[in-house]
């Protein structure tokens, strides 16, 4: 065979040879969809490795975060406020209100004054109801903190052993501008796990580190009054010259009419 | 060799046809979750002789204590002589996590409803003056988790860990 009379062949053989043109075009198909196949494969093993989708755009929600100021009764319900009235001992609805999430622990917690709102760590001025409130972070307080309103002032205790890893101490927040909460005072405590505000006087309970009273007439400069370190427990009440708190074991009903003589009323014992 | 190359191509393509994930993508076997706990529409009532077991905040109304017990209900104290506090009762809210009051209502959370009960006349009967639906729990508050679907047709009150068969619920 004459090799030299071989001739490559080109678009115009090839249009005269409808075979070679019929190669050519599936030759180009075929690679062409084949790559398009290979990104498409990609992206199929990136969605497999991942995290599936949700079935439905689940929310979460958390029962039973609520709490009555006034004649109003806010509740929690992950990103929403429901504000509801109470009126003649009926609860009617009255605005839901969506909230900005803030932090990993918005949502735990809710506490209200007026028209003041805590959710989580973010504060907010329920007065306006729009339909999205715009809050401010409460600096200095977590949602695990205890949190008491006197006037335009928070008292709150943080402590270091709880879920929201705290400070350990009293703090004293001005929330008279919800837009821009300002910390006037803190003070170091041993582990103080709640408090409990009767008049112008403050309890704080730090476990096994007692009870301890202040004296908040200046409620930027609470004074520390009296230590009781021998009473223990988690929680404390106060009202009507009566503290009361709870330890492991028992419910301790004291008498403060004396501030400096504490005077035990009562125990009730708690089941273990 | 130019038709060896493209049937290499075409089987190449082919075979792309039979590879995909599942539809579902979600695991076929079991896997770590949570599982939702329904109320057992249990109504509130009054009880007696209940011990307080797990005490969290205490509330006064007029010379009563009222203890909540976590997920159990409130305990009655007639606290006229805080010297000796009388036992008067337990109003039981099954699930209960939370209670207020203002002036004579009791507001407590019951199977996702805020109630309101009139301490007015009577602590030692239940008088229920309304109830209000107010949360609807679809999904566990934990990210990145399976979980077992949740029946619309009861009412969920909380979740506990489980393994669960061939889960079809995720929440992100």
């Amino acid at each position: 065979m004459d090799r030299s009379k071989i001739t490559k062949p080109n678009l115009l053989s090839s249009m005269k040879n409808p075979k070679s043109m019929i190669m050519k075009i599936r030759l180009v198909a075929t690679t062409v969809l084949t790559l398009s196949l290979c990104v498409a494969f990609v992206f199929i093993l990136e969605s497999c490795c991942c995290d599936p989708e949700p079935v439905n755009n689940y929310q979460p929600q958390q029962q039973g975060f609520f709490t009555i100021t006034d004649n109003s009764i806010y509740a929690l319900n992950n990103e929403l406020l429901k504000i509801y009235t109470l009126d003649s001992g009926v609860i009617h609805f009255k605005a839901s209100v969506a909230l900005q999430r803030n932090n990993q622990n918005d949502g735990k917690a809710l506490s209200a004054t007026g028209s003041t709102v805590i959710a989580g760590e973010t504060l907010y001025n329920a007065s306006m109801h729009e339909n999205q409130l715009q809050g401010t972070n409460v600096n200095y307080y977590s949602a695990c903190d205890p949190i008491i309103f006197k006037n335009n002032f928070a008292f709150t205790v943080s402590r270091s052993g709880s879920e929201c890893y705290g400070y350990d101490e009293l703090r004293v927040i001005d929330i008279s501008d919800p837009t821009s909460p300002n910390s006037v005072f803190n003070l170091y405590l041993e582990t103080p796990y709640s408090l409990a505000i009767d008049g112008d006087v403050l309890f704080t309970i730090g476990g096994m580190n007692g009870l301890k009273v202040f004296d908040i007439q200046d409620p930027t400069k609470p004074t520390l009054i009296k230590d009781y370190p021998d009473i223990d427990g988690t929680y404390v009440s106060a009202e009507s010259g009566i503290v009361i708190v709870r330890n492991s074991n028992s419910l301790e009903q004291y008498d403060y009419s004396d501030i400096n003589d504490l005077k035990l009323l009562s125990t009730l014992s708690i089941l273990q | 060799m130019p038709h060896k190359i493209i049937k290499v191509f075409e089987y190449l393509l082919l075979s792309f046809f039979f590879i995909g994930c599942d539809d579902s993508t979600f695991p076929k076997e079991d896997a770590n979750g949570y599982r939702p706990v329904y109320s057992a529409n249990e109504p509130i009532t009054f009880e007696l002789g209940v011990p307080i077991q797990n005490p969290d905040k205490v509330l006064r109304f007029k010379n009563y204590l009222l203890i909540h017990d976590s997920k159990k209900g409130v305990h009655v104290i007639d606290n006229t002589d805080p010297t000796t506090p009388l036992r008067i009762g337990f109003i039981r809210v099954p699930d209960n996590t939370d209670m207020a009051i203002k002036d004579s209502i009791l507001v407590v959370d019951h199977r996702n409803n805020l109630v309101s009960l009139n301490l007015a006349r009577t602590i030692t009967k239940i008088n229920e003056v309304s109830r209000l639906k107010v949360w609807k729990i679809t999904a566990p508050p934990y990210h990145a988790k399976y979980f077992e679907c949740v029946d619309t047709t009861k009412e969920v009150v909380g979740w506990i860990e489980a393994r669960l068969p061939n889960p079809t619920c995720y929440r992100q």
